[in-house]
């Protein structure tokens, strides 16, 4: 394989990777909650800035991914607590308000706090260096991406399919009246969901920051709008359909840039899009969904 | 067991439930028959906790103490014994049998009570052991109702609420089911049952209520209600 295509996989993956972990989270809170979480992103930007500031303060990496994940679980706990265990119950396009509102919040007041200056955002040397294939390389940043990612999803496979609270979630994102009547507090889980997402899209803006050298406040836009291509992609609350559906995109969108002649391959952006309007109009479920259920 | 006194439920504006009050004594199979929109899953639904009662109490008592229903949380209510089948039995269907039995257990803790009721439950109803890792969604109707009656069983109920367990059932399953709901009176479990099936509820039933826009219009035995001109006219459709 030539070191450019091996380059442009390595590259799509990283991408694809940072996509798919942000978009799990998504379909999770939509899966249990049936609301699309606008202010997800943000949890990308929360945990890019933890980590700089942690980093900044010399705690040590390995500390600094413990805290990052745990910075994210408390946020998305206190979001689902304060803002959306209320709306049980409430008018679809209230939640949806408040997630927008939400959003809008936590960007405003990163931006008072911050400023809207980007900041260097450095991994240390190490991940900067390259590692030799026999011939072909990839940087040591896209691989910890890679194999950071798998491991966590890995855990979150574990956790939601061989768990009895994964169990209940799935169970109450599946039928809430049945899982009240089984004595599951639809409450907790619906904040327990909130949390393992968002600690998912804190990790996700740790890596983000590695991969891209530059963080601001409002840099949960572009990963939240993406992932939720990706999870439209997959099919909306399904997990798995999050996970193909990231990875297609990150590799989709790095073959575009890769093949496209240097005029074209500005547009990233509106591919992506247009990928999504595409699919919306072709297989509205999802390329991976049979079909959706019509929930009374 | 329970002992029901004047219940309001309101839905919305509609008022569905108007004081009403009956009794279940432990041991007993008590049906509740009545006519679509009478209250009769309004009763249940708000004996779990699911809807909340604007007035009234619902009273368990057990041997280890007394419940109030009406101000109590679902999961407080299933730990105390009360345990419902839903109609339409909303088992979960991208769930594997085995993960619907073990929600029905979600209250409980102690691992090996657990096995020993699933193994009860297996016994009861073996399909459920053979089709442990089959997604409960492939199961046929009759199965998907011996699974939602076998997930309520696994949290331990001392007061079960059966809700239509009749509902789109073949005949043959309809007589499996009711077999299986005799055999749980017989071994100590406290039953209340809704049917539309008025007939075969009032012949295994030791007490009966008829419902009627949300009030109980006629009590008595099973027997004596079966015997009843006017419930074997208005329910059963027999005579004139």
């Amino acid at each position: 394989m030539s070191q450019y295509l091996f380059q442009q996989l390595v590259n799509g993956l990283a991408l694809g990777s940072l996509y798919a972990l942000v978009a799990i989270g998504f379909s999770m809170i939509y899966g249990i909650v049936r609301l699309i979480n606008f202010a997800h992103g943000d949890l990308v930007m929360i945990g890019a800035f933890a980590t700089l500031a942690m980093v900044a303060a010399g705690v040590p990496w390995p500390l600094v991914l413990l805290f990052v994940l745990l910075i994210g679980a408390l946020a998305g706990a206190t979001i689902g607590t304060v803002v959306f265990k209320p709306l049980i119950g409430a008018p679809q396009v209230t939640g949806f308000i408040a997630t927008l509102a939400v959003s809008i919040v936590i960007q405003n007041t990163a931006l008072m706090i911050l400023s809207g200056q980007p900041r260097n955002f450095l991994f240390p040397a190490v991940m900067r260096q390259r590692v030799d294939f026999g011939g072909v390389s990839a940087s040591v940043t896209d691989l910890t991406i890679i194999g950071l990612t798998a491991l966590m999803i890995a855990a979150l496979l574990f956790i939601v399919y061989r768990t009895r609270l994964g169990t209940a979630m799935r169970a109450t994102a599946e039928n809430v009246m049945a899982a009240r009547l089984m004595g599951i507090a639809v409450d907790r889980t619906i904040v327990v969901a909130f949390a393992i997402g968002s600690a998912l899209a804190a990790v996700a803006g740790l890596l983000w920051g590695g991969k891209f050298g530059q963080i601001d406040p409002l840099l949960g836009f572009v990963p939240g709008l993406k992932a939720f291509v990706a999870c439209v992609i997959g099919g909306v609350g399904s997990i798995g359909g999050a996970l193909l559906g990231g990875y297609l995109l990150g590799l989709a969108e790095v073959l575009f840039v890769g093949l496209m002649p240097q005029e074209v391959s500005g547009y990233r952006d509106s591919f992506v899009f247009l990928l999504l309007i595409v699919i919306l109009l072709v297989r509205p479920s999802g390329l991976f969904m049979r079909h959706v259920e019509e929930r009374a | 067991m329970l002992e029901v006194r004047g219940l309001n439920v309101f839905r919305g504006a509609t008022h569905v439930l108007k004081d009403l009050s009956f009794d279940v004594a432990a041991g007993e199979l008590a049906a509740l028959v009545g006519a679509n929109g009478a209250g009769k899953s309004t009763t249940l639904l708000t004996l779990s906790g699911l809807l909340r009662a604007r007035s009234g109490s619902a009273v368990v008592r057990t041997g280890h103490g007394s419940l109030d229903l009406l101000r109590a949380a679902p999961a407080t209510i299933v730990r105390a014994g009360v345990v419902q089948c839903p109609e339409g039995r909303q088992i979960f269907q991208s769930l594997t049998v085995a993960e619907n039995l073990a929600m029905g257990a979600f209250t409980r803790s102690d691992a090996a009570e657990i096995a020993r009721t699933t193994e009860e439950v297996h016994a009861l109803f073996p399909i459920l052991a053979e089709r442990r890792s089959t997604l409960a969604g492939a199961l046929s109707g009759g199965e998907q109702m011996m699974l939602a009656m076998g997930r309520a069983l696994l949290a331990a109920p001392r007061l079960l609420l059966l809700d239509e367990p009749s509902l789109g059932l073949a005949p043959k399953m309809v007589e499996t089911i009711f077999d299986v709901i005799v055999g749980l009176k017989a071994s100590g479990v406290t039953i209340l049952l809704i049917e539309q099936n008025a007939a075969m509820a009032l012949e295994i039933a030791d007490r009966a209520y008829v419902l009627e826009q949300g009030r109980i219009a006629i009590a008595g035995t099973g027997a004596e209600l079966a015997g009843n001109d006017e419930v074997r006219r208005v329910y059963l459709g027999i005579g004139a």
